[in-house]
């Protein structure tokens, strides 16, 4: 299967006090969705901001769509989403279409206000109120957010962390639309979303790029990871033996379980244990352990 | 021009603040004069009182439309910066802000002076004289973005307004001061407007 | 299709599995196309790459070819496997006959009677 990209990195670099961003080399495949997955502090904000435009002091060069270089096209073309300060605080509903109409060419108005009341945005009660977008919740802001980025007509997403926010039903939904999203595109929209909890997300990542402390650790697609890491569990009296083969370890009264990398499952022979395949979550987190500064 | 205003609109708190702008701030200052025109019988104090009155409120406003904006900030406003048209945007609105302003300003003299007959040298002084200070004041205010800012250094500028008018008015200087202060005026806006341009470019770096 | 995602086989495998026993069944027919990757993980609510990867399976069984943009066509099927596949079906059926006759103590001269009844009436109609 022909594969290309939709961003490429090079000897990208940024760094702060007490923190340094550093990805020698990263390729976004184009067609699919890519998660972020990484620990509070890990360096996603950073990244997708560098991505989104939001930032532009780092070094290295990034490379989107293939080759394009008119910056209003690439901008055009991406829509991010974040938290915090991503609105002016007074923007009423209606302000925020009018304001995305001004700064994007491919804004669609009533797209937006259909997606705002699919999403239970009560766009009249924010009009007549003039409730601004500070005064909402942080899960009304999100969804707010998230129709405005949807109503326009982009070929990548940028998300930084969209599920936190969002309730379960929500985040269901967000996962539907992020397939209903990459379907439209025929191969062509492509999807980048940070996460600390991959387990909501986990049915819609094709590409998982681990992070952690700034550098990027582990990344694939994830049926391949699936393959390249085998879920182990068995009995204590075999725990030490496996304990040194097994790429993470934890133990517990009633047995140990770990991920074995698929190239050293043979040295598991002779020990009584079961093989499992893992899910992404159980991936990211005993490589996160592996990496992290927390003990 | 109608996307000029649309930008400028999207920097303003709500649409009452619009309602104050356009149409409650003039009929204030009218009807302080008008109050003022009762008591004080001397029409060069009312016609300077005027631009006393713009020069306040017209800071003030401002607290609710550009505070903070010539201070480097990169956590703002997010979804502009992914736009490469935000900068635009940002020009249009402080252009519509600078036009709005020296229209509100000859608006509300030329009515006062007509009313008044007040000879036409010392009008213009009046018009021009107030938007210096303005632009002045603004190039300070902007840094902060905190009501009590705001108060304090609108209330020294305009007392050193008031202490200005009053040296002008007592050497007759009109002519004189309203040539240097046109001149000064544009090379004060397009200062100010640097700043502000430096300090949102700036707002991408860390 | 129905998807589980606790039984401990992949749910590549399990879609992969699914279309094969479609296609053998010759519920798509030789040259129909798949559904795309993408409108399928949309609809199965599962990520592209796990529908990808079910489609490569079914490539790689033979079942299968990838046409670069326009997606996944279904191969003509070998008759001779087609054959295999209606005859172990076909004797699981008979094997169900034979057991059934034991139940009700019908003896294997009369459960051939029965058949040859069967087959000539079934042509008769035909």
């Amino acid at each position: 299967m022909y594969r290309s990209n939709v961003i490429n990195i090079d000897n990208l670099s940024k760094k702060f006090k007490a923190f340094e961003l550093n990805i020698p080399s990263l390729n976004i495949p184009k067609g699919f969705a890519t998660a972020l997955i990484g620990e509070n502090g890990a360096g996603k904000s950073t990244f997708i901001n560098i991505l989104a435009g939001v930032r532009l002091d780092y070094k290295g060069s990034i490379d989107y769509f293939d080759g394009e270089k008119n910056e209003q096209v690439i901008r055009e073309n991406i829509g991010y989403t974040g938290s915090g300060n991503y609105f002016m605080p007074h923007w009423t509903v209606s302000q925020i279409a009018g304001a995305s109409e001004l700064l994007f060419d491919k804004f669609n108005r009533s797209k937006f206000y259909q997606l705002c009341g699919m999403l239970g945005i009560d766009v009249n009660g924010v009009k007549k109120k003039n409730k601004g977008f500070s005064k909402l919740s942080d899960g009304m802001k999100m969804k707010v957010i998230l129709a405005n980025v949807f109503a326009r007509e982009t070929k990548m997403l940028l998300l930084d962390e969209p599920a936190s926010p969002l309730d379960p039903l929500m985040r269901d939904k967000l996962c539907q639309m992020l397939r209903e999203y990459i379907e439209a595109g025929n191969g062509d929209n492509s999807v980048l979303f940070s996460t600390h909890n991959i387990s909501d997300m986990e049915n819609v990542t094709d590409y998982a790029v681990i992070m952690e402390k700034g550098k990027v650790v582990e990344q694939g697609f994830v049926e391949d990871l699936k393959e390249k890491y085998i879920l182990v569990k068995g009995d204590n009296e075999d725990a030490d033996k496996a304990k040194d083969i097994l790429f993470s370890f934890q133990k517990s009264n009633y047995g140990f379980e770990g991920l074995c990398l698929a190239e050293n499952i043979d040295k598991l022979a002779g020990l009584n244990v079961s093989k499992e395949v893992p899910e992404l979550s159980q991936i990211s987190i005993a490589i996160m352990k592996k990496y992290t500064q927390l003990t | 021009m109608k996307k000029c205003i649309e930008s400028y609109h999207m920097f303003f708190p709500d649409r009452i603040f619009s309602i104050l702008l356009y149409i409650v701030y003039p009929l204030i200052v009218w009807g302080i004069l008008f109050i003022e025109n009762i008591f004080v019988n001397n029409s060069y104090i009312i016609l300077l009182t005027a631009p006393a009155l713009v020069l306040f409120i017209e800071c003030m406003a401002d607290l609710f439309v550009f505070a903070g904006y010539a201070k480097k900030d990169s956590g703002r406003n997010e979804y502009l910066k992914t736009s490469v048209r935000y900068m635009q945007m940002l020009k249009r609105a402080f252009v519509s802000d600078i036009i709005r302003r020296i229209l509100s300003i000859l608006f509300i003299i030329f009515i006062v002076s007509s009313v008044l007959k007040a000879p036409f040298n010392i009008s213009i002084f009046a018009a021009i004289s107030v938007n210096f200070f303005i632009t002045a004041a603004l190039c300070i205010l902007r840094f902060f973005d905190f009501f009590t800012a705001y108060y304090f250094i609108t209330s020294i500028i305009l007392l050193l307004y008031v202490v200005f008018c009053i040296i002008v008015f007592i050497r007759n200087l009109f002519i004189l001061a309203s040539i240097i202060m046109a001149v000064l005026s544009i090379f004060l806006i397009l200062f100010h407007t640097s700043i502000l341009f430096k300090a949102i470019k700036e707002g991408y770096y860390d | 299709m129905r998807i589980m995602q606790n039984s401990g086989v992949p749910i590549y495998q399990q879609i992969a599995g699914q279309f094969k026993e479609d296609i053998l069944a010759g519920k798509f027919k030789q040259g129909e196309y798949l559904p795309s990757i993408r409108g399928l993980a949309k609809d199965l609510r599962i990520s592209v790459i796990t529908t990808m990867k079910a489609y490569e399976e079914l490539e790689k069984n033979g079942l299968v070819t990838a046409v670069q943009g326009k997606g996944y066509y279904v191969n003509a099927q070998d008759n001779e496997m087609l054959r295999e596949q209606h005859m172990r079906k076909m004797e699981e059926y008979l094997l169900n006959a034979i057991s059934a006759a034991k139940i009700a103590n019908v003896s294997s001269s009369e459960l051939i009677e029965i058949l040859k009844m069967l087959i000539e009436t079934e042509e008769n109609e035909e």
